[in-house]
């Protein structure tokens, strides 16, 4: 399972390396052309002075513009694919991003994570969570200090809290801690 | 004027009022130098506090809460590569790799001092020349605001990135986000799939921290840090500020043009410091001798950065004072503060009540003064912040950005939105989408489709006065030959590559 994931993730890399131009601006002019559709969709609210005095007719300038552009890019990506082919990443320099990639998705997710849990659970607990799982995470074992990383975790959420609260009124969530922070 | 102006300084000379103004710089400092934070918010929320205080004591404390937060900006740009808001973006580009190669106290020093000059230049010509200048302003309509925030648009995407069609691209989608919402002149809904979060748009502090700052975090996770790396920076010493005479007078060129970009883009309502800092970055950029080294770590990026976001700051008190029409964020809250002490800025504040006008002149340029010191005292206690381990430094960054990020407007969809742009960041980045381009587009967007409506409804619907009106078509030739040069330029540059590999 985990050599399928890795080989999975290594040809995402190699085919993003080749393709990156032509994947984007594909998805570009894509997006463009259906906001630039949606556009005609846009209610106009009061009977406009001329046809280019509408809320539609700037989204329309912007979008138009964007999809000969992906186009460009497309052609662009198309012509220099085979030049970067040969560039492409293998061997330990693919280990290394594919390495990278998941620890970005773990990183990712870790900040999902405590944006999502900071109104049920609180922002203290989920600030304190996220930094000292953070703070591991970012490093090699031999580099951990769990008492630093514990007290400068809690340190930070406890006065980050109270600074917003009586100096910028900003009330956090409190969470589960919503009885004893007074909230 | 002197007279009146000696007065005004006469009246700042109590320790109430230095100690005031300390604080108000101290603070101002504190929440530039944070990511997510901003003058404008503490101007906000020291308002409620000025009710109780007399006039002069009032406008001393908010000024001086001015002028520290469009500095304090600098700091984490220069240590973290985190703009403390938009109006230090162009910072990051040299003040961090600066700071990266051991220079981060020289590299504070030349942001601190050039953001001080640039603070009294701006200042000087803002006590000379406001009334004149103020009636300039006047004169210019929607078609000449919204041609030169197009050049401006031009001057940075087809100088500040290595790809033409990934700049304009860039600069076109941060337009696009910033068309969700409430469309400006009729308030039409557009592009809000139903979620009623959209209705006020994106947020920018969200999306200008977001970019940076959870895009830094998300490309620093990559490697696990060794342990051998977290060994202690060699100690930088530096005298004075880290640099020469010499090399201060040899920035003089870049010094006076970032100034005048400063000054000019500060009193165009709705433009600021945000603008004025990549417009001087590229300007300078193109007319250096060296414009490769740009992005390196050379002390003109600081300088003409710094410089011109500092120098918006006159430039964006004049239209205020002299017409009542803020220039940027900070001013719009100053004129709320007029207001509120009963003053009405405009025309006749001059004559009303002109002992206050030269009283705030006089605050601006002491609380500078104070700034210089506070920042050149602090140098030595910021730059500490680059000997803390990235993996203690990133989590907190990141902390206190998301709570920055809810408290603008209390809600959750403010941090979600930090996220979004987070993510979108790094993959501009893998991309090499130039993300300056985005946040300018998003930053002016709106300006840009409200003058355009405006100027179409003026002219019912004809283009014809963008080209009539001089200084608009001046503008919009330019931008147009900006971009049709870089793009000719891009062309060919694609020609010669496949030629050099058949060759080879």
């Amino acid at each position: 399972m985990k050599e399928r994931v890795e080989a999975m993730a290594a040809g995402i890399i190699r085919g993003f390396h080749i393709y990156n131009d032509t994947i984007l601006g594909g998805f570009l002019t894509v997006v463009s052309a259906y906001l630039f559709a949606s556009s005609f969709s846009i209610k106009i609210m009061k009977a406009p002075i001329s046809s280019v005095d509408t809320p539609r007719f700037f989204p329309q300038l912007v979008f138009g513009a964007l999809i000969p552009i992906g186009i460009v890019l497309v052609v662009r990506g198309l012509l220099k694919a085979k030049r970067r082919r040969e560039t492409a990443p293998s061997g330990e320099r693919l280990e290394a991003k594919v390495l990278a990639l998941k620890r970005s998705i773990v990183a990712l997710l870790a900040i999902v994570i405590f944006i999502a849990g900071m109104e049920p659970v609180g922002y203290i607990p989920m600030a304190v969570l996220y930094m000292l799982f953070n703070m591991f995470y970012m490093c090699e074992r031999e580099a951990w200090r769990p008492v630093l990383f514990l007290t400068v975790s809690i340190a930070v959420a406890l006065l980050s809290y109270f600074l917003f609260r009586q100096f910028v009124y900003v009330r956090l969530p409190a969470g589960v801690l919503k009885g004893v922070l007074g909230a | 004027m002197m007279t009146a102006l000696a007065s005004g300084f006469a009246s700042l000379l109590s320790v109430e009022m230095i100690l005031l103004m300390l604080i108000g710089v101290v603070v101002g400092i504190i929440f530039g130098a944070i990511p997510g934070l901003s003058a404008t918010m503490a101007i906000v929320l020291f308002l409620p506090i000025t009710f109780n205080m007399g006039t002069t004591q009032a406008f001393a404390l908010l000024v001086a809460l001015y002028i520290g937060g469009v500095s304090g900006g600098l700091i984490s740009a220069i240590l973290i590569n985190i703009p403390g808001s938009a109006m230090s973006i162009a910072t990051c580009y040299d003040g961090h790799p600066m700071a990266n190669s051991g220079h981060a106290q020289r590299a504070l020093g030349i942001g601190v001092v050039f953001s001080f000059l640039g603070t009294i230049l701006s200042l000087a010509i803002m006590i000379v020349a406001a009334p004149g200048l103020a009636n300039l302003a006047v004169k210019m309509t929607s078609f000449e605001i919204f041609s030169m925030t197009f050049c401006a648009i031009s001057l940075v995407t087809s100088v500040g990135g290595k790809d033409i069609f990934k700049s304009l691209a860039s600069a076109l989608l941060g337009i696009a986000f910033c068309m969700v919402g409430m469309a400006p002149v009729d308030g039409a809904v557009r592009y809000t799939f139903g979620m009623s979060n959209l209705m006020a748009g994106f947020p920018l502090t969200s999306a200008c921290v977001g970019m940076f700052a959870v895009a830094e975090i998300l490309n620093s996770v990559g490697k696990p840090i060794s342990a051998e790396k977290l060994a202690q920076r060699q100690r930088e010493k530096i005298r004075g500020f880290g640099f020469s005479l010499g090399e201060l007078f040899g920035q003089t060129k870049n010094f006076l043009i970032s100034s005048v970009i400063g000054l000019v883009i500060g009193f165009l309502p709705g433009m600021g410091g945000s603008l004025a800092n990549q417009v001087a970055y590229v300007t300078v950029q193109k007319s250096s001798k060296y414009p490769e080294k740009f992005g390196t770590g050379i002390m003109d990026g600081i300088v003409a950065s710094e410089t011109s976001n500092n120098a918006s700051i006159g430039g964006a008190m004049i239209p205020l004072l002299a017409l009542g029409i803020p220039g940027d964020g900070p001013t719009a809250m100053l004129l709320s503060a007029f207001t509120i002490h009963g003053i009405v800025a405009g025309p006749l504040l001059f004559k009303t009540s002109g002992p206050l006008v030269y009283t705030v002149f006089a605050a601006m340029i002491v609380c500078a003064f104070v700034m210089l010191l506070v920042e050149f005292f602090g140098i030595p206690i910021f730059a500490k912040i680059i000997d803390v381990p990235r993996q203690i430094l990133f989590p907190v960054v990141l902390v206190v950005c998301a709570v920055a990020a809810f408290a603008n407007n209390r809600t959750m969809f403010d941090v979600w939105a930090l996220l979004l742009f987070g993510i979108f960041g790094v993959l501009m980045a893998k991309f090499d989408f130039p993300r300056t381009a985005f946040i300018l587009g998003l930053v002016l967007g709106s300006s840009l489709e409200t003058n355009l409506r405006r100027a179409l409804q003026l002219s019912r619907g004809s283009f014809a006065p963008f080209f009539t009106r001089p200084v608009s078509c001046v503008l919009l030739v330019l931008a147009f030959l900006l971009i049709g040069s870089a793009i000719v330029k891009q062309v060919r540059a694609m020609k010669r590559k496949p030629a050099e590999s058949e060759v080879s």
